[in-house]
């Protein structure tokens, strides 16, 4: 167990997390968000904060199973919770960051750990999605870049190759 | 206006013409199967960006902008930000 200790704060609460199946305690102050939490508190710089105000999904880590908005949440009503984020995935070698690389998915890459984040939640409860289904899923998140085109040919190619492991 | 000479004007305004007939093989715009050198550290997060860095003995700066367009400060009591914990330096106009 790792305990994160911040200096004078004002009305601390203590909250448990497992992030990637390590357990973290941390002194939280009752408006901060869980994407500042993981992000400035625990060090997991892969769950980025672009809008700030759940518009742009570059935040997305997944709590027990479903993709969320990190800059949406306080961390104080996650304690106890499970979340996944962008470094779990990269330490199990999901076949997504492959595919990702593979059809350059990105260009200045801000968004990208967020649309992994969201097409692993979508292969978890659909292992074949269609090409519809991946575009509903990846709608909330938002890429200035443009790379939209890709991320359909990678999470197509992503499902196949989970499929073919099991 | 004959008809074939029609068919190529339109075709000059066709942003996918060039998908018709591909090259077989590109040499630099276009060449297909080149990978990212950084793709592999923006697709797993480890890449830093700004928000990302952080330094020994950093300072974290707030904008207070005037709620009054064109408004003139004739003064200003900026006690209250001075005395926060760890506060350097006073508020600059």
């Amino acid at each position: 167990m790792t305990t994160v200790k911040k200096k004078e704060l004002l009305n601390e609460a203590k909250i448990k997390l497992e992030v990637n199946g390590d357990l973290y305690e941390a002194g939280v102050e009752a408006t901060w968000t869980l994407q500042y939490v993981l992000h400035d508190v625990l060090g997991l710089t892969g769950t980025k904060a672009f809008c700030d105000e759940g518009a742009c999904g570059a935040c997305t880590v997944i709590m027990e199973g479903r993709p969320v908005l990190s800059c949406m949440i306080l961390a104080i009503e996650c304690d106890g919770k499970k979340i996944e984020t962008i470094e779990g995935i990269t330490r199990t070698k999901h076949p997504l960051i492959e595919t990702y690389v593979k059809y350059s998915c990105m260009q200045c890459g801000y968004c990208t750990p967020g649309f992994i984040v969201t097409a692993k939640a979508l292969l978890d409860r659909n292992p074949d999605p269609t090409e519809e289904e991946i575009k509903q899923a990846l709608a909330g998140n938002i890429c200035r870049c443009g790379s939209y085109p890709q991320h359909i040919k990678a999470v197509i190619e992503a499902a196949s190759l989970l499929r073919r492991r099991k | 206006m004959p008809q074939d000479e029609m068919a190529k004007i339109q075709e000059l305004f066709d942003n996918t013409r060039h998908d018709k007939y591909p090259l077989k093989e590109y040499r630099q715009v276009g060449k297909r199967g080149v990978r990212r050198i950084d793709g592999y550290e923006k697709a797993t997060g480890q890449a830093k960006y700004t928000l990302d860095v952080k330094l020994p003995g950093m300072l974290h700066l707030r904008f207070l902008t005037s709620p009054y367009p064109h408004a003139e400060i004739k003064s200003m009591n900026t006690s209250k930000a001075e005395a926060l914990s760890g506060s350097q330096g006073g508020p600059a106009i």
